[in-house]
This record gives C-alpha cells, structure tokens and sequence, in this order.
C-alpha cells in the first residue's frame, strides 16, 4: 500500500454492516494514535477511524488494516529535522468543506514550520456545521491561529519574537473576511469565536497570506490523497527515511 | 557549557548523566552533525506484529 487510505473512500456509519469485535479495534486504533506522534502522514486516516469506536463495522476494520499495510512497507519513516538557519514561523491552514459524511461537518487541517521544520500538526472536525467552503476555511484558519500564539508565547522563552506570523490559506475570500470588519449577509452567521482572528490580524500577530492549492502543505491533514500527491507533501513536511542511513 | 550543565543538574538534583538520548517515550532519536531524525521504528513493528500484520 502506497498510502495509508484509499482516495476515494469516504467512511461513513454504514448501518447495516457487519459488527466487529469493539475491543479489538479500540485496541488497534490506539496503537495508531501513539504512532501518529513521528507519523504525521497517517494521522488523517487514523482520525477518521477513530471516530468509528462506538458500532465499528467491518468497513472500518478493513479501512484500520489498510493503514497497517501501508506501516508494512514504511516502517523507517520518521522526522527529520535538518540543520539550517532559517528560522521563521510558517503556518499552513486548509479545510475540507463537509468532508464528514455523518454530521456534514468540515474538516480542519492545519500545520506549522520553524524554517523547513514541522513543529505541529492537527486534524480535527470541527464543531459548527460550516455553510461554505470559505467559512470552513475560516473556521480552520482561526484555530490555526491560536496555535500560532500558543508557540509565539512559547518561543519568547527563546526571546524569539515574531510578528506578522504567515499563516497560508488557499481561499482568498477567507482571506478576505479576515481583513475586512465589516458583516455581509453570508458571513453575518459566523460563530463569533471564530472572528478572534480578525483581532489578530489587526494587532499584526499574524497575517492570513495566500497559497495556491498546490502549495497548500496542509492538504494532507483534511482528506485521503492520490499517491504523487500524498508523496509531494510527505517529502515537504519532511517525512522521510534516515538520509543518514545507507 | 554541556559539561557544566550537567554538573549544575546533579548538584541540585538527584539525578545522573547517562550519555546521549536514544530512547523517549517509545520515540527513537538520532542525532547527526547535520540534523536530528525522530522516529518510531520499533514501535511500528511492535503494533505489527501484535496485530499479526507483519
């Protein structure tokens, strides 16, 4: 297997498929989670599985073994972090628009770089039903954002200051609803919360740059990928074998 | 500076100095003169075999 899920596959409850033992997958998809700490190329699939626990289904197990398959042939993969002097904070934030197929609800997908180095990741559903595809966004980049302050905060401990924190978004509209303070009658529904990063944008803690679709590294981390794809990012993020073993 | 590190942890704290770090947490980490490699090789064919996937 040359990626940890099929990219087409989308999960769903599937009810009237068969029952699985519930002890074993829990075991198994625990097993993942921990493995997800160096393997950042299977935490989208390994979450999506996860959130089949409760009535897990023959489906799911099948998608869980595929995962296994894929950690078969990429045993040796883990991080590397390289030497280099280049040291600014980068975040990326991508969104997939109604990507679960239980609720409807978007999937967030964010990451953040020191130079070339991944020093974050996550993959989460969200938590508000998004209505558009620049709301997802959004949505996705204001959580980024806040764990974009939450490391500013940790590397003044480093008197490592930054301003300004790029962070990537491949949808120019959310861009632009990051900017602009005023409320349009399609934006006027958005979850205050998520609005905390106009503030920021604004006391220039971070600026939502843009990224082409292409270049959007946390793609990885909202939906099942084609291999060239899956492997184009692999390589960006720096997910790789030992360079220094034979 | 590592040496006097080291020296000002044991003199404060009950604890000794036990060389380079290999293992944390399951991870395995190796360190170069051009970089650091994380990764969880061990683990992987750990949770493989447990899961007679090998």
């Amino acid at each position: 297997m040359v990626t940890p899920m099929h990219p087409s596959s989308s999960l769903d409850r599937d009810e009237n498929g068969k029952s699985i033992s519930e002890k074993e997958y829990r075991g198994m998809i625990g097993s993942l989670l921990y493995l997800t700490a160096s393997r950042p190329d299977i935490v989208f699939a390994v979450g999506l599985c996860a959130r089949f626990q409760t009535c897990a289904k023959e489906s799911h197990l099948t998608a869980v073994k595929r995962i296994f398959r894929y950690l078969v042939g990429t045993t040796d993969l883990g991080l590397w972090y390289r030497k280099f002097s280049s040291f600014d904070l980068v975040a990326y934030c991508d969104a997939d628009y109604a990507g679960d197929k239980v609720e409807r609800k978007s999937t967030n997908g964010t990451c953040q770089f020191l130079g070339q180095a991944l020093i974050g990741w996550s993959c989460r559903k969200q938590n508000t039903i998004a209505l558009s595809t620049t709301e997802a966004e959004y949505v996705s980049a204001a959580s980024c954002c806040s764990q974009v302050l939450w490391i500013n905060n940790q590397m003044e401990d480093f008197s490592l200051r930054y301003t300004n924190v790029p962070i990537m978004c491949d949808n120019t509209s959310a861009i632009n609803l990051s900017k602009n303070p005023i409320q349009h009658s399609r934006s006027k529904h958005i979850e205050i919360k998520h609005h905390f990063i106009r503030d920021h944008v604004q006391k220039k803690n971070i600026a939502l740059n843009f990224v082409d679709t292409n270049n959007q590294l946390a793609d990885i981390f909202t939906k099942p990928l084609v291999e060239d794809r899956f492997n184009f990012i692999k390589e960006k993020l720096l997910i790789m074998k030992n360079p220094n073993k034979g | 500076m590592c040496e006097d590190f080291s020296n000002l942890m044991q003199s404060e704290f009950e604890m000794s100095m036990m060389g380079e770090l290999g293992f944390f947490l399951g991870l395995q980490i190796k360190q170069h003169p051009n970089g650091i490699f994380i990764s969880q090789e061990k683990y992987v064919k750990d949770i493989l075999k447990k899961y007679k996937m090998n």
